[in-house]
């Protein structure tokens, strides 16, 4: 679903010209959650940026259900295939729009028929009561603000959805309430996800499989299984693996 | 037990509304000694303002009152803002999730320690710029020159709280509040400014209340757990002891976090019972 290969993002002009993500390949299977592990700086951003359209300056090949994207020029077919959800969600909403025109923007800049009754539908799977669309995001809590970007990113029906740190600005509870949510979607609509993250408990419940990346290289790649049994060749992933163990 | 370095009794926090009345923090006692208590709860559970009830630096709106709060064996809570403002910073120190708001924006950081030098130790200015120098050095900081005359916007998050903590190197205070010190920081660096507040804390007795909500960093760092729900202290327990814990919320909390030797196919999601905001926990 999702095909990365050599992938190389800079920034910056001339002299000042920063080499971000160094030939970065990986695969993502339909219906699979990869995770892209590591540090502030390491480029994992950078890869979800890249992939999202939002940043232009990179070379190599992405390849979206089947067919490459341009780096500089995306057609609004490329544009239905995927979708974000970021990590501080009062920041990703507008503050002055309610939740039902957020959530039904997406809808009318597509020009799809009957917004209204979408978001109503949206709404009810993000386990939202219908009232809530009238509300403005100050008037909601976090949880319920991440859920509301979580709507707004199902709304075109987009088989990819790009998680950045989705529940890191989250209370543990909350993101317990979340992540489930965002399993029961991903297996009633055969969503495909590729989620950043540092958090190794979030990776290791979420991911089928996961990229360590550090220096805007991917340095391990590894499968749920191992990470979990520890089966782990780079000291650095043993050193984010042991702080999510409760017990140890 | 000597006498613990912070004792707070009965601690309320209230926030006066239109026809109701906030309250925030209910009713919280718990002492501090020698040692690093860790004080989780989730948000609006009054975990911070529990904190800057103690540092007096509570939002205008907000009311406290207490049986006790008494740091060194003396009453803070109604101590004039002129003393309160000596003892900041000299005696109890706070670290803030962001050191961007903490640190002056219009200094460069190596003059803000050596302004702490200056007052602290009554150094001249040449002297405390040397100190300065050292203390970069002393919080691991691998090229002083270079980082001396950076302003707070151009260092790093970790580079912001090893400064931070530089500071309080000079002052040595004997409480250290640390509201979310490392929750912005990354893995290796949240381990190195961990390992710098120990440091800092083997050179005297040092309280630490660390506020947090990252169950097991607490776990792994404190002594002592204080879990706070709704403004109230529900349950406290030694740390390695966490997994023990009895409280249903804090059970739940633990069953909540996806973890890598538990690994689960659903996240037990937390069920409220209305009675843990009504109940103390004895």
């Amino acid at each position: 679903m999702i095909d990365v290969e050599n992938l190389n993002v800079f920034y910056g002009r001339g002299a000042q010209r920063f080499h971000a993500v160094r030939g970065v390949s990986f695969r993502v299977a339909r219906g699979e959650t990869y995770g892209l592990v590591g540090e502030s700086g390491s480029g994992k951003s950078s890869v979800l940026n890249a992939i999202a359209g939002r940043h232009t300056d990179w070379t190599g090949s992405v390849r979206l259900d089947g067919t490459s994207v341009d780096p500089m020029r995306r057609t609004t077919v490329d544009r239905r295939k995927i979708q974000i959800v970021f990590q501080d969600p009062y920041g990703a909403i507008h503050p002055r729009h309610t939740v039902g025109s957020t959530i039904a923007e997406p809808l009318e800049i597509h020009g799809l028929p009957d917004p209204g009754a979408t978001v109503e539908r949206l709404l009810a799977q993000v386990c939202l009561p219908p009232r809530f669309r009238w509300r403005y995001p100050h008037q909601i809590s976090g949880g319920q603000r991440q859920r509301v970007s979580i709507a707004r990113a199902l709304a075109l029906d987009s088989p990819i959805l790009l998680l950045d740190e989705p529940t890191s600005a989250l209370d543990v509870s909350v993101q317990a309430e979340v992540l489930n949510l965002l399993q029961d979607l991903r297996s009633e609509r055969g969503l495909t996800y590729l989620m950043v993250t540092h958090d190794m408990g979030v990776v290791g419940h979420m991911c089928d499989r996961i990229g360590v990346m550090r220096d805007g290289q991917i340095i391990e790649e590894l499968t749920r299984e191992a990470l979990i049994a520890g089966r782990v060749a780079h000291p650095y992933t043993k050193e984010l693996r042991e702080t999510a163990l409760l017990v140890g | 037990m000597n006498e613990p370095i912070l004792s707070v009794r009965n601690l309320n926090v209230t926030f006066p509304g239109l026809g109701r009345v906030t309250h925030a923090v209910r009713g919280v006692s718990f002492d501090i000694g020698n040692e690093k208590v860790g004080l989780i709860g989730e948000s609006g559970s009054g975990k911070s303002l529990t904190g800057r009830s103690i540092m007096r630096l509570l939002p205008k709106a907000a009311i406290p009152r207490a049986d006790r709060l008494r740091f060194d064996g003396r009453e803070i809570l109604d101590l004039p803002e002129a003393e309160m403002r000596h003892l900041r910073g000299h005696r109890i120190a706070m670290i803030l999730q962001d050191p961007k708001f903490s640190l002056n924006p219009v200094m460069c950081v190596g003059d803000q320690i050596a302004e702490t030098c200056r007052i602290h130790l009554k150094l001249g200015r040449q002297d405390a710029r040397l100190r300065a120098m050292e203390l970069l050095e002393k919080v691991h900081i691998r090229d002083p020159e270079r980082v001396y005359p950076l302003y707070p916007h151009e260092v790093s998050g970790g580079m912001g709280q090893r400064i931070m903590i530089a500071m309080m190197v000079v002052a040595r205070p004997s409480l250290i509040i640390a509201d979310e010190p490392t929750s912005a920081l990354d893995v290796s660096v949240r381990a190195q400014v961990l390992r710098l507040l120990d440091e800092l804390r083997s050179e005297t007795a040092t309280g630490l209340l660390f506020i947090s909500h990252d169950l097991n960093l607490v776990r792994r760092f404190c002594d002592r757990v204080i879990i706070m729900y709704a403004g109230r202290i529900v349950e406290t327990l030694p740390a390695a002891r966490l997994h023990e814990a009895e409280h249903p919320y804090t059970q739940g909390l633990l069953a909540a976090l996806p973890r890598l030797d538990r690994p689960v196919d659903r996240l037990a999601v937390l069920r409220r019972d209305p009675t843990w905001t009504e109940e103390v926990a004895p």
